[in-house]
């Protein structure tokens, strides 16, 4: 297979595209595999190397002969995932809306939701996009400037958010370790 | 509880870290990205076919404003002369997505040889944005139309972003439509240098 695949796209662009997928896709996936279910993981996967490979010149920081800097790279290819997995998700509560009005189902939960419910409480009380800023920092460890690329906000619009989502969670979870049970979730406003 | 502990907190929560890493076979995306794109340049140079996208909803796009459907086929040819405007909105909506295949090539960068599948194209400046309806005074056309105004609405959706973008009154935007339909990834739609020379390559000469 390897020898069929260096074969058939020997080419500059297919090389470029080569070293930027050794560089990128396994954070790509992880970004994915904790926004999406595991079974939509592989295809948006797909999706977003198709984009990025048609989209190839306009990667930032991808030049020919340099070798890609990850950070470089990384915040942009994040934005294509990003832009990727709205639109399947999009398509999916399509879907549930019509298997809901169906069957009057419960949404399943996030991935790791589960294991985790005292802090998936206090994401959840987050409004949306703070939540985002917060974990692109916290899980893919990006500085504010970087989350800017993603997200398509201002680099201060950035601090300002992470700042209120780190302070709101980090009090949701000492309430929480104080002994509170329970999902309260609304009681953390008071923090603002 | 300060950062560090927040983020070690959050860290130990990570679903790609509790969950054993997925596996990547990197050569194989690869091949499928390359092929999928070659496979889907072939089918756009060949005439009479079309791609995967699910376009062949023309039947359901009931959605064309009616009266006016056929001249905007017709006035595309005067070059010189500007085609008379119609008084009536051209009402679009946004494509359904069914299938694997048509989000894939949905989200597809765009480029000359998609744009030149696509019956009607227009540069349009939002006058209003009304939940799912979002109103265009348009500016140009670049094919397939006299309307002064074009509606949007996203009557799957209902939310105050259509196809991946988001309209914002007295932007301007770049769109390209089919059978009544926008692609439902219009990404990136706002009226760039380069996307409006990207139209001018498409629609012109």
């Amino acid at each position: 297979m390897e020898s069929m695949l260096r074969g058939k796209f020997a080419g500059p662009r297919e090389a470029r595209f080569e070293a930027l997928a050794g560089v990128v896709a396994r954070p790509l996936l992880r970004y994915l595999s904790r926004r999406a279910d595991t079974d939509a993981v592989d295809d948006i996967l797909a999706e977003t190397m198709l984009v990025l490979w048609r989209r190839l010149d306009d990667v930032p920081g991808l030049s020919d002969d340099a070798p890609i800097d990850p950070d470089e790279v990384l915040p942009w290819c994040y934005g294509v995932a990003r832009g990727c997995l709205a639109n399947a998700q999009r398509a999916h509560t399509r879907r549930l809306r019509l298997v809901d009005r169906l069957t009057r189902s419960v949404p399943p939960a996030g991935p790791g939701e589960a294991e985790h419910p005292e802090l998936h409480a206090a994401l959840g009380a987050l409004p949306i996009a703070d939540r985002e800023v917060l974990l692109l920092w916290a899980w893919e460890g990006l500085a504010p400037r970087e989350i800017a690329q993603v997200t398509g906000l201002t680099s201060n619009a950035v601090s300002i958010r992470l700042h209120r989502a780190k302070r709101k969670t980090a009090a949701l979870l000492e309430r929480k370790n104080d002994g509170q049970p329970g999902h309260e979730t609304g009681n953390g406003r008071s923090n603002r | 509880m300060n950062d560090d502990e927040l983020l070690a907190r959050l860290r130990i929560a990570d679903p790609a870290r509790n969950h054993a890493a997925a596996p990547l076979d990197l050569d194989h995306l690869l091949e499928e990205t390359m092929t999928a794109d070659t496979a889907s340049r072939t089918t756009i140079s060949a005439p009479g076919r079309q791609r995967h996208r699910p376009l062949l909803m023309a039947a359901a796009a009931a959605v064309i404003v009616a009266g006016i459907g056929l001249p905007w086929a017709i006035t595309q040819t005067g070059d010189g002369n500007r085609p008379p405007v119609a008084a009536v909105p051209l009402a679009l909506t946004v494509q359904q997505q069914t299938g694997a295949g048509g989000v894939q090539t949905a989200c597809a960068e765009v480029d000359v040889n998609t744009l030149r599948q696509y019956s009607t194209a227009f540069q349009g400046t939002v006058t209003s944005v009304n939940g799912d309806q979002v109103n265009l005074r348009v500016d140009h056309w670049y094919r397939g139309g006299n309307a002064a105004t074009v509606q949007l609405s996203d009557n799957h959706d209902g939310q105050p972003e259509f196809a991946g973008q988001t309209y914002e009154t007295g932007h301007s935007y770049l769109i390209y439509a089919k059978d009544g339909q926008i692609p439902s990834c219009l990404f990136d739609a706002e009226a760039t240098p380069q996307l409006r020379s990207l139209y001018d390559q498409a629609y012109t000469g």
